[in-house]
């Protein structure tokens, strides 16, 4: 259903690519631009920077999405409680609902990076292998659950008001920033880095594309990986308590 | 005159609305400021690796990104409106629009006046003056002319794209994603656009002129601007506003056949 | 002079098939099956300044496509309509500012505000000097008794008195005419009941021609001295309410009740049986025979009592509804 929807609104679909096609050309041309002259730059070489917003553009249907339907909305008009009075899991109902739509723009973003990759040829370097290949699909992994997640949890924040959508773009440029969608995070200054790295955004994007370009001191692997499931566990107990508590209100005001 | 007074009540109703949902307004501002704060730290930390970005200096390549700024944050303090259309026109509201003896074009553009954005232009226009004043060259009251004159040709073309965006929407009646596409897509505006390949550069210049809109009052002020891409911009300008007006009468038209 | 006319007024729309499923959403980017609808088909009438008009009509009837039409919102595929002197789809601003809508199911007030916010915007749109602006709208609060809540955010206003603020801002600008689509709809027997009391006296006093399209009959038996029937895009009926209900009334109904128990096959043979019970039965019989049948019966049968009913009007309206299909 969720994938018949999507292509219906083709329109929709056609301008939603071609605006992440234009941000990833802006990308591309900013950093090689900044990399022409000495063929690195902040550490990475041109080439790696390339792969870096190539990965990017093809990680982001992986990691980010739109909670398609809207839970917010759905709270605010009352259809919520139709999904009450159903025996699934409000939450894995929304996750599989959206999963229709994540395959479509995966399939669409994976036949745009190989097309840009034919016509620009980088020679991408497949730096890592073995384990860190394992370790990136569990980072990767675990940034896609952190996503959906906390963006579930923004949400639900709808039970307790209604003007829960500035909200939503609140997270949606934080989130589109601080994971490392514009740029390799570690460019800014240490104390703007240290920032960063406290929040957990930088585990969706700029940590499993770091890994995946080998860019990850060995000695900080572990102490990343732990960070990401303690991030997921803080992320799985929060989604609980709001739930639950979201719930209670709004049974309470009895829609 | 009348319409003055009618968008002065708009504007009224639109404060009044933030006014009541305070912490929805306060989120949109914080939003956009990290939007601006990101971008910004981005810009300043390219600097950090290297002394000049496509051929420009930092407080150069910081006027193309304040001006970015300056015309996106306009135009979204105006228009906001276009962003409810298509939900307006779903609704029915539009019907109502097209009963009144009032431009409905008036109506859906000016629906909605954004107070904070207008006041969020005033930190973007100090540190735009500030930038200024930190330029190689000497300021001019000919190089300000300069600027203001192209802003306001960024700004008619701004007008044309927001107009064009309620052409579509009354089209397919679809959601407003075409205008999301558009702001999306000018975030190319806030760097020099001199980074892009020439093919791009003409893309963004007619296709979806959005160098013309954000990057040529930049240019215009650092007097970089040949008098042929003065007149380029003109025309472009012209042909934007006149076809999105004659588009947007044909989709009046379209609209009140197919309609329901 | 009429001050609307409708002359061989058709609307046709055209639409696209749609199947469901994933493959045909596939089919539909390439290729899309037209359809068309004709929701109005060749409607005349002329409606005089000062008239109440209702259009009767079952959903989908198009009554809703003709007010569109009538205020512009639309351009019909062929035919004619002048309104006070003017073709309303040319949305001439002189036009504009003399008539008004209301439709029940949408609004034009804004969600999040009080009503007075809208009830100025409008001020201005239509440039309402400020003393009559003061004027009317001391006068039309007072006659729905509303003054106390203009000032509330209409979210928080219950349909009915949304229904009444929406009245108000339709009418601030004194229009010549009023157009009101469903404007009863949804709401409770009071609110109706305040509704129309109040557009009866409106069209009395200030002699404004209202023309309402609902599909309850209440609304137009209480309201409208004239009647326009719409089904299936075609005008059924125009005329009274009375003559109406002459024309295709033929029946009455006999509530008779009885002392002792009778069987049914008894009374079959007076009339029609629509409700029995052994001591009491419901009778359909033709008008003309009223009279006859009703005096048989108490010669005949142990009456206890004998009331004659006319048939329900709603019921009337259905059989028109269907009979013309």
């Amino acid at each position: 259903m969720s994938v018949a929807k999507q292509l219906a609104y083709r329109l929709n679909l056609l301008l939603g690519r071609f605006q992440s096609l234009i941000i990833l050309l802006l990308l591309y041309f900013l950093w090689t631009e900044v990399s022409r002259s000495t063929g690195q730059f902040a550490g990475l070489t041109s080439t790696e920077l390339v792969s870096y917003i190539l990965l990017v553009h093809l990680l982001r249907p992986v990691v980010f999405g739109s909670l398609s339907a809207g839970v917010a909305d759905e709270i605010n008009q009352g259809i919520f409680s139709t999904y009450l009075i159903k025996p699934m899991s409000h939450f894995w109902f929304c996750y599989w609902r959206e999963l229709g739509e994540r395959t479509v723009l995966f399939g669409a973003a994976t036949i745009e990076v190989l097309i840009i990759a034919f016509l620009i040829k980088p020679t991408m370097p497949l730096t890592v292998a073995g384990w860190g290949l394992v370790l990136f699909f569990i980072s990767l992994l675990i940034a896609h659950f952190l996503y959906v997640l906390l963006s579930y949890c923004i949400h639900l924040l709808a039970f307790w008001s209604r003007e829960a959508t500035g909200l939503r773009f609140l997270y949606y440029w934080l989130v589109e920033f601080s994971s490392g969608a514009y740029f390799p995070l570690h460019i800014v200054a240490p104390a703007a880095l240290l920032l960063l790295k406290i929040l957990p955004f930088n585990l969706m994007l700029y940590t499993p594309v770091m890994l995946f370009l080998g860019k990850v001191p060995a000695d900080t692997l572990l102490s990343i990986i732990l960070s990401q499931f303690g991030w997921l566990a803080v992320a799985v107990i929060l989604t609980a308590v709001i739930w639950k508590r979201g719930l209670r209100r709004y049974s309470g005001e009895g829609i | 005159m009348k319409y003055l007074r009618v968008w002065k009540q708009l504007t009224n109703c639109a404060f009044s609305t933030y006014a009541s949902n305070r912490i929805e307004s306060a989120t949109f501002l914080a939003a956009k400021l990290m939007r601006f704060g990101f971008l910004g730290l981005m810009i300043i930390s390219l600097f950090r690796f290297t002394a000049t970005f496509a051929g420009y200096t930092r407080y150069e390549a910081l006027l193309f990104f304040l001006t970015f700024n300056l015309v996106d944050v306009l135009s979204q303090a105006l228009f906001r409106g276009i962003y409810l259309f298509a939900r307006d026109v779903n609704r029915g509201n539009f019907d109502f629009a097209l009963t009144k003896p009032v431009s409905p074009l008036f109506l859906s553009l000016l629906r909605l006046t954004d107070i904070l954005d207008i006041i969020f232009l005033i930190p973007i226009i100090g540190l735009l003056l500030y930038v200024i004043t930190q330029l190689a060259i000497p300021i001019t009251v000919a190089m300000m002319l300069r600027f203001i004159f192209f802003l306001a040709v960024g700004f008619i073309i701004s007008v044309s794209i927001h107009i064009l965006s309620a052409v579509m929407t009354l089209w397919t009646l679809e959601s407003d994603n075409v205008i999301w596409f558009y702001r999306r897509a000018t975030v190319v505006g806030a760097f020099p656009p001199e980074i892009l390949a020439p093919g791009w550069q003409l893309f963004f210049t007619f296709v979806l002129p959005i160098i013309l809109m954000m990057s040529f009052p930049a240019k215009a002020l650092l007097g970089i601007l040949t008098p042929p891409q003065t007149f380029t911009a003109l025309a472009v300008a012209a042909f934007f506003f006149g076809g999105s007006l004659l588009l947007w009468r044909a989709s009046l038209k379209h609209y009140s056949s197919a309609s329901s | 002079m009429p001050i609307i006319t409708v002359n061989n007024l058709s609307k046709t729309y055209e639409y696209y098939r749609k199947q469901p499923g994933f493959l045909n959403s596939l089919k539909s980017l390439w290729h899309r099956e037209k359809l068309f609808t004709e929701a109005v088909k060749k409607i005349s009438f002329a409606i005089n300044e000062g008239e109440l008009v209702g259009f009767l009509g079952p959903n989908g009837a198009g009554k809703t496509t003709t007010l569109k039409m009538l205020s512009g919102i639309i351009y019909p595929t062929s035919g004619e309509a002048t309104v006070l002197g003017y073709t309303p789809w040319q949305r001439q601003r002189e036009c504009q500012k003399q008539f008004a809508l209301v439709m029940g199911q949408k609004n034009q007030l804004w969600w999040d505000l009080p009503a007075m916010e809208s009830f100025i915007l409008n001020k201005e749109i239509y440039e309402v000097p400020d003393e009559q602006f003061k004027a009317s709208l001391d006068e039309l609060l007072a006659l729905l008794e509303i003054q106390d809540i203009v000032d509330i955010p209409v979210r928080k206003l219950s349909l009915g008195q949304r229904m009444k603020c929406e009245l108000v801002a339709a009418l601030l600008h004194s229009p010549k005419v009023l157009f009101l689509d469903e404007p009863t709809i949804g709401l409770d027997v009071v609110s109706q009941k305040n509704i129309r009391e109040f557009l009866k006296r409106y069209n009395r006093d200030k002699k404004t021609t209202i023309i309402l399209t609902s599909h309850y009959m209440e609304d137009v038996e209480a309201l409208c001295e004239r009647i326009i029937i719409i089904n299936h895009g075609t005008l059924v009926y125009d005329g009274g309410l009375e003559k109406l209900l002459d024309q295709y009334i033929d029946k009455k109904m006999l509530e008779i009740t009885f002392t002792e128990d009778v069987p049914k096959q008894t009374l079959e043979n007076f009339g029609a049986i629509k409700e029995y019970t052994p001591q009491r039965v419901l009778l359909e019989v033709p008008k003309e025979k009223t009279k006859e049948v009703a005096s048989k019966i108490l010669n005949d049968l142990p009456v206890d009592d004998v009331l004659i009913n006319e048939v329900p009007i709603d019921e009337v309206i259905r059989k028109i509804f269907t009979a013309t299909k």
